[in-house]
């Protein structure tokens, strides 16, 4: 029943699939526009270039921003909807059990939201070498490392080879994914709570969960950091000496924090249902 | 007769309510019966109904359909009309069909095919663009065009034209096996009465009369509706 579940999952999500990524793709189009007119600024010194090509670039990154944050919240809706909204009494009336329904949520919208995400990094990483090097002078900047002279930027920041960068950041982006969306969904289930105002429960729900992922971010992060810095020439050796650490910190946070958030969705969906 | 449903002093208490909303209900539905869940409003009818669908928790006590506590085993068997409009507005009849034939193996497509018919309901329409009663009579078309064992019907004739209300109960009568049951919950007594084997009076969460409606007219002399108006009068 998975399957079936999934299948009607994938009937809602793909043409809205569709429509963020071809916004993504055009949004990179005028990226790379954009920061081709930054570069002039060293080329040829054309101030009004710079100054258009920025604000295209500022365009850009809010294409990309509003395409992922506006993909989770159709995500949310469609969850918040089909579960405990009137459809909820169709998807909690068909011979399947809660599990079968979160994971179908899960699979499915989880997929849209991480195609949205590669695609972003994709397109980030085709613009951000044009965008750093039209910024700055990266050969003699220290603080950089070079970032954006060389090859992939990924693979600079992480300190690996362009493949390998690639494989962490599907990897990061696949767990990150799962992460965020059981974030979503447990905000969800957890503004049940609220008698009257469920969405607002949900939001409210969904700001103190990330704010708590966040600050516990920063009291492991900032030890890391302290020690990082004192332990050697970060500005020397390049980025990749401390955004690798980062990453692999970052990706036990949201491991953490996935399965908690599913353990309550699950509990929510299986053992609490009570739709009114 | 085969035991079908069997609640086990079941009690729902709300988070955000002092009373339960239902107080210690024992209760057996055999195979073969239509029977009338009758009781005026917050009466906890529809809690019943929910949690015999497994959409309510029980506070204590127990729900079994044919041995099972609700879920995936029991959904399979059972049929359930909400009292509200609950189908997804942007599918057509057409794929409404589908889906139903997709989850539930003993949705039968033919029997859904000519009621649509019946009544005159597009099939490629969206369900959204249709009005109001049709949504209720599409909505209980999926609900009785299951081969199910039991059939939970909340409130099933509440929003349609009385010419409509007609077409619906003979619905019902035709289409559930005798090996099948219904529960039906309804106010308008004096439509459903003919079609109801028994009733079960229900006021502030408790159970006042479990009993056949044959019996009622025998032993009280008067007819379902007006011993229920008499039972309920405010």
């Amino acid at each position: 029943m998975l399957g079936r579940l999934m299948k009607y999952e994938w009937k809602y999500i793909w043409k809205k699939l569709l429509i963020f990524a071809g916004v993504l793709l055009a949004a990179t189009g005028i990226g790379l526009v954009s920061t081709g007119l930054i570069g002039k600024l060293h080329e040829q010194d054309e101030f009004a270039a710079f100054a258009i090509g920025m604000l295209g670039f500022m365009f850009y990154y809010t294409l990309i921003m509003g395409a992922s944050i506006g993909m989770s919240v159709i995500v949310a809706i469609r969850f918040y909807k089909s579960v405990y909204g009137e459809e909820g009494y169709v998807t909690h009336t068909l011979p399947v059990s809660g599990r079968e329904i979160l994971w179908s949520h899960v699979l499915v919208n989880g997929f849209a939201v991480f195609s949205v995400g590669l695609i972003m990094q994709i397109s980030l990483s085709l613009i951000m070498n044009d965008f750093f090097r039209g910024i700055f002078d990266t050969a003699t900047l220290p603080g950089l490392g070079g970032v954006g002279n060389n090859g992939n930027i990924y693979a600079q920041m992480l300190g690996l080879s362009g493949v390998g960068a690639w494989v962490v950041i599907v990897l990061y982006l696949a767990i990150g994914t799962l992460c965020s969306v059981m974030m979503i969904y447990a905000s969800v289930v957890l503004g049940q709570k609220w008698k009257k105002h469920k969405v607002f429960g949900a939001v409210v729900s969904y700001i103190l969960i990330n704010g708590s992922m966040v600050l516990l971010s920063w009291i492991i992060l900032i030890p890391f950091m302290i020690r990082t810095i004192m332990g050697g020439d970060f500005f020397a050796d390049g980025p990749s000496n401390i955004t690798g650490g980062f990453l692999w910190i970052a990706l036990a946070i949201d491991l953490l924090y996935g399965v908690i958030m599913y353990l309550i969705v699950d509990h929510g969906l299986t053992k609490r249902l009570n739709l009114e | 007769m085969a035991e079908l449903l069997r609640t086990e002093h079941l009690v729902k208490v709300y988070d955000n309510m002092s009373m339960p909303a239902l107080d210690d209900i024992t209760l057996t539905i055999p195979t073969g019966r239509i029977v009338g869940l009758l009781g005026p409003n917050g009466s906890g009818k529809t809690t019943l109904i929910k949690l015999i669908n497994g959409l309510l928790q029980p506070t204590s006590g127990s729900v079994l359909i044919e041995g099972n506590r609700p879920g995936p085993v029991s959904k399979a068997v059972v049929s359930y009309l909400p009292d509200r409009f609950c189908l997804p507005g942007d599918r057509t009849a057409e794929e409404l069909m589908q889906f139903y034939a997709d989850f539930y193996a003993d949705f039968d497509r033919e029997r859904a095919e000519t009621m649509l018919g019946s009544l005159q309901i597009e099939r490629t329409a969206r369900i959204k663009g249709l009005s109001k009663g049709t949504k209720e009579k599409l909505q209980l078309i999926m609900a009785m065009s299951r081969r199910a064992r039991l059939y939970v019907l909340d409130e099933p004739i509440a929003g349609v034209d009385p010419a409509a209300r007609d077409y619906i109960l003979k619905t019902i009568i035709s289409n559930y096996q005798p090996d099948a049951s219904i529960l039906l919950s309804t106010h308008l007594i004096s439509d459903v009465e003919n079609i109801l084997d028994d009733v079960i009076f229900i006021r502030n969460g408790r159970i006042l009369l479990c009993s056949s409606v044959e019996k009622i007219r025998e032993e009280q002399g008067k007819s379902l509706d007006a011993y229920f108006r008499e039972v309920f009068a405010c």
